[in-house]
């Protein structure tokens, strides 16, 4: 009895040696798709239910909020016809160079529908089939960096969030007051975890604030220039270190749950 | 074995339930671990299959994470062990033992998790 017992566990063993070494890929995808219905089920179920929650909690504050709201509405109004301004200059100059910078994101339309429990990853619901690669970077609609493809699966993806522990990449700090100087204060923005993420190796003699904007850059390759990634939460200044640190408070967090964009025509330097 | 089938489909809707739903309502970006609460449950009651099915939930829970398969089935199995062992010292189960044997797994776990994503 106790012999079977012994021989039941090496069989075992086998087995997940022998899935994980030639049929993993395979035996997730198809788990995928047998469950993704009823995943797809819970995450707008969860959607529709926090929403319903999140605005019962914060019904205190509405008024204050909608004040706000409209104050930064009136704003954002101005900087708009700003933007108009500089777009049709833009347009025009770009007709007279004839440089062909015109080409936007070639982008494929992907939803999440799941988020692991342990490490920061999001499992997004089209895979290899579709084009998607290793380390394609993931989007909002709103140009917020979500993370990278970590495994692309025949019909599903796990994307590694921007706040994942292995996840560090190049970013440039746009300042609130100042959106004109964004090209000149550079940091390292790396995952903490939890949805956290810090920035560090910022120069002390380089002046950041609380709510300064967080965008990134193509000097490592990992993500195209100009993708919004959050703002800065709290700055943390020592005089023993070379670098200021600071927390940032991404974006994405409020963006994960609904349509996401693989960036398809965007290889990163690691993958070429 | 009706029960443990049974048992085995609750398990895959909970972590379902888990991966898909809680993540809304995650606090600090923290999820519970649903399936460790109901592997912790299913050996602290002594259940006859328990050690089996703790095996089987982490491996399902494999399937739907970036480890590779058996991880956390191996983490579980120690635990359904561990607490098999710890029965044999406590003949009465008070809340302050629950605690306890609750927060070394929860530790033990999400420790040696870590420690194996680190290596990976």
């Amino acid at each position: 009895m106790k012999i079977n017992k012994i021989v039941l566990v090496i069989i075992v063993f086998l087995l997940l040696i022998i899935i994980n070494r030639f049929f993993l890929d395979t035996t997730k995808n198809s788990f995928y798709n047998l469950t993704s219905p009823v995943q797809s089920f819970f995450w707008r179920i969860g959607d529709s239910s926090s929403n319903f929650l999140q605005s019962f909690l914060e019904n205190k504050n509405l008024k204050k909020n909608n004040q706000e709201i409209l104050e930064q509405n009136q704003k954002l109004l101005v900087d708009l016809q700003e933007i108009r301004n500089l777009k049709k200059e833009n347009q025009e100059l770009k007709e007279v160079l004839d440089i062909g910078l015109n080409k936007e994101f070639e982008l494929i339309l992907v939803s999440s529908i799941s988020r692991e429990t342990n490490g920061d990853f999001i499992l997004i619901s089209e895979g290899a089939e579709k084009g998607i690669l290793k380390g394609m970077p993931i989007i909002t609609k709103e140009k917020v960096v979500v993370g990278v493809i970590d495994k692309a699966y025949k019909d599903f993806s796990r994307v590694l969030l921007i706040s994942n522990k292995e996840s560090n990449f190049d970013v440039q700090i746009q300042k609130k007051n100042n959106p004109e100087n964004i090209s000149e204060i550079y940091g390292l923005a790396q995952g903490k975890g939890n949805l956290k993420i810090d920035l560090n190796l910022v120069p002390q003699e380089k002046d950041i604030a609380k709510e300064d904007l967080v965008f990134t850059t193509v000097l490592a390759g990992v993500f195209p220039r100009g993708l919004l990634v959050g703002e800065i939460k709290e700055v943390k200044n020592s005089d023993i270190s070379n670098f200021q640190e600071a927390k940032i408070e991404p974006y994405f967090k409020n963006n994960l749950l609904g349509t996401l964009f693989v960036i398809k025509n965007f290889i990163p330097k690691e993958e070429l | 074995m009706k029960k443990e089938l049974l048992l085995i489909l609750f398990i895959c809707f909970l972590i379902l339930f888990q991966q898909s739903f809680l993540p809304h309502f995650a606090v600090y970006g923290i999820i519970p671990n649903l399936i460790l609460i109901l592997v912790f449950i299913l050996n602290i009651l002594d259940y006859k299959s328990s050690i089996i099915l703790s095996f089987c939930a982490g491996l399902i829970l494999d399937i739907y994470s970036e480890m590779p398969l058996g991880t956390s089935g191996l983490l579980f199995l120690i635990i359904a062990l561990l607490i098999k062992k710890s029965l044999k010292f406590f003949q009465k189960l008070n809340i302050l033992y629950l605690i306890l044997i609750f927060s070394f797994c929860l530790v033990f776990y999400n420790f040696l998790l870590n420690l194996i994503q680190i290596k990976l």
